[in-house]
């Protein structure tokens, strides 16, 4: 049965065991939609292994694969410094994650002689869903819509950032090797609804998420992802059909306007696109990731749709 | 002229220095030309992190992203045993080698779903010793050339391999996130006809820093020389030319085609565009590799400025 989060779960790191595979990560994304951009600000720790990995990526409809993004930059070995604190943590690679109000306001900031700086505010805007070993999540997880605003600087060009966009934690066992197939799919209106579908297996069930609506947020308790692919296989259009815990339905339909290819762990192949969706009978902006093993994607058919 | 010489200890872990970065690495490659597969080991190791990643790579006869190569087995972070010794090493991945002969020959092994070897690596050439920096070839670096023969079983199907390629070994601090523009190409039509030539960019030019010639069955460094490439619409490499000369004053002109490039990701930080040439050494056929490295941001650069062009 679910729990409330606690500080801890906001914000700083869990208690472990010794597991090698002991893993900790910490995401927000930004978008910039009339740019068709998306960025991520993804740390990844393995403290029983005393290393950082992960980073930060921006992508656009100029680019997919991640040597040709506007920007990306990925660590594999960062060495994790003893004593590290995520409520005020500044890594080495030049990104910073400050909690400025437990769970619910943080700032980004970041500086890379690559061409990327930041300066975002991230604050929530629905609760926090919180899950413990729902598939595909394998232990703690949450997730969270926020407002994010501020500056990216973008090889020498200031863009300002007002989105609505998901922040995650996850925390527990996750061992390189090993991937499931996934969907992670969310959309929000300004002052409006919101919802995240998170789905399991190339089928899509919907296994968890959420649903905000009318002011009331309730988990998602079912449903379905479908994908229409082109020949590549890549997404072109989802549709999620689910039911929250009170029964009520959500119908969203969104079509890709950008997206990447991101291997964030060596086992991990993920489509992540920028989509413009309908909700509620509202057009709004959001995202869609599609989870793969690389070989799974590298094996599977190639018949546009899923 | 001759090398400077191996030790025994070589084909061991080198006395690692504080540095969290300190970086071993073990690498083979081979090839079958007449179905157009490349194939690498390349396990790395961090002990002082405690730290193994790298692996097992294959690329086939056409350009793919990484993940959709035949072969694509890297790892990022396995923890290393205590007691790991390169000379008899069995890695969680399914990876073994074996020194047959110290300095000579090697046996590997490897199985998974997608593949497995059995390969003989037997030294035809001296090797190439650099215990002090050279650019783009660290202090801490070997490079020899091999016969590499035994079979490469992929996804099912036996394919026999019997060719001439590159083996290298590395020690030092090697950090992610710096990376200058640098290649290293080889080839060979016999043992006694090859060359490897690594270079680093500089003014605009591939210049040769370091390398050697064997020509006759002699073996020489080479001292200096350029690297000139064609590349096509897409940025990449399509045909190479190496002129250099080696310590006796012999010139080397080594012409290549370039057949499908891959990106090898060995690194967070280091685009590795690579893939198997076809070279003409002084009128003689032979096959080889040309890396052609980057960093990320030089590489999406390069990528506009073609573009733009």
């Amino acid at each position: 049965m679910s729990r409330m989060p606690t500080a801890v779960d906001h914000d700083a790191f869990h208690p472990r065991g010794a597991d090698p595979w002991w893993t900790e990560t910490v995401w927000f994304a930004w978008m910039v939609p009339e740019r068709k951009l998306v960025g991520y600000f993804y740390p990844v720790f393995r403290p029983n292994l005393g290393v950082i990995a992960g980073g930060v990526t921006v992508f656009d409809d100029s680019a997919e694969l991640p040597w040709e993004l506007p920007f990306h930059a990925w660590d594999w070995h960062l060495p994790l410094p003893a004593g590290l604190d995520l409520r005020s943590a500044r890594l080495d690679n030049g990104m910073s994650l400050t909690a400025e109000v437990p769970g619910r306001v943080f700032h980004l900031g970041y500086e890379h002689r690559g061409g990327l700086s930041l300066d975002l505010r991230y604050e929530a805007a629905t609760a926090p869903l919180l899950s413990q070993g729902t598939p595909p999540f394998l232990h703690g997880h949450l997730d969270q819509i926020g407002r994010v605003t501020g500056t990216m600087t973008l090889h020498g060009e200031r863009v300002p950032v007002d989105c609505l966009a998901m922040r995650d934690r996850s925390w527990g066992p996750r061992r390189e090797g090993r991937q499931a197939a996934a969907g992670f799919c969310y959309a929000a209106v300004p002052g409006g609804p919101s919802f995240l579908a998170v789905s399991v297996g190339r089928e899509s069930q919907v296994s968890t998420g959420f649903l905000v609506r009318d002011g009331v947020q309730a988990r998602v308790v079912g449903g379905s992802r479908s994908v229409r692919r082109d020949p590549a296989g890549r997404p072109v259009a989802v549709q999620v059909e689910a039911q929250d815990e009170h029964g009520r339905s959500l119908v969203a339909a969104g079509s890709v306007v950008s997206r990447q290819v991101l291997t964030p762990y060596s086992s991990m192949l993920c489509w992540n696109s920028l989509l413009e969706w309908t909700f509620d009978g509202n057009s709004c902006w959001g995202e869609d990731q599609d989870v793969w093993h690389p070989r799974a994607w590298r094996d599977a058919p190639r018949d546009g749709a899923s | 002229m001759s090398s400077e010489a191996l030790l025994p200890e070589d084909d061991a872990f080198h006395a690692a220095s504080a540095d969290p970065w300190w970086t071993e690495t073990v690498w083979f490659s081979w090839m079958v030309p007449e179905r157009g597969l490349l194939g690498y080991v390349y396990p790395v190791f961090r002990p002082n992190l405690g730290i193994q990643f790298g692996g097992v790579a294959v690329f086939g006869d056409r350009p793919r992203p990484p993940w959709e190569e035949p072969v694509h087995a890297l790892d990022w972070h396995q923890p290393m045993p205590a007691d790991l010794d390169l000379r008899h090493l069995e890695l969680a991945s399914g990876l073994t080698l074996r020194v047959v002969e110290a300095g000579r020959a090697w046996e590997l092994g490897y199985r998974d779903r997608d593949l497995e070897l059995q390969l003989h690596a037997r030294a035809v050439s001296e090797p190439l010793v650099t215990r002090r920096s050279t650019p783009p070839l660290g202090a801490g670096h070997i490079d020899q050339l091999c016969r590499v023969t035994g079979s490469m079983t992929l996804r099912g199907e036996q394919v026999d391999v019997d060719c001439l390629a590159i083996r290298d070994r590395a020690w030092g601090p090697r950090q992610d996130g710096r990376q200058p523009r640098v290649s290293y190409a080889y080839g060979a039509s016999s043992p006694g006809n090859s060359f490897l030539a690594a270079a680093v960019h500089r003014d605009g030019v591939d210049q040769v820093s370091t390398g050697f010639l064997v020509r006759d069955g002699r073996w020489s460094r080479l001292v200096s020389g350029q690297r000139q490439v064609v590349r096509g619409a897409d940025g990449q490499v399509a045909s190479v030319t190496v002129t250099a000369l080696d310590e006796e004053g012999r010139e080397l002109h080594a012409r290549g085609v370039a057949r499908s490039r891959h990106l090898f990701q060995g690194y967070p930080s280091m685009v590795c565009w690579t893939g198997l040439v076809r070279w003409d050494l002084d009128g003689h056929a032979g096959w080889g590799e040309d890396q052609d490295v980057w960093s990320p941001r030089g590489w999406r650069n390069h990528l506009l400025a073609t573009r733009q062009d």
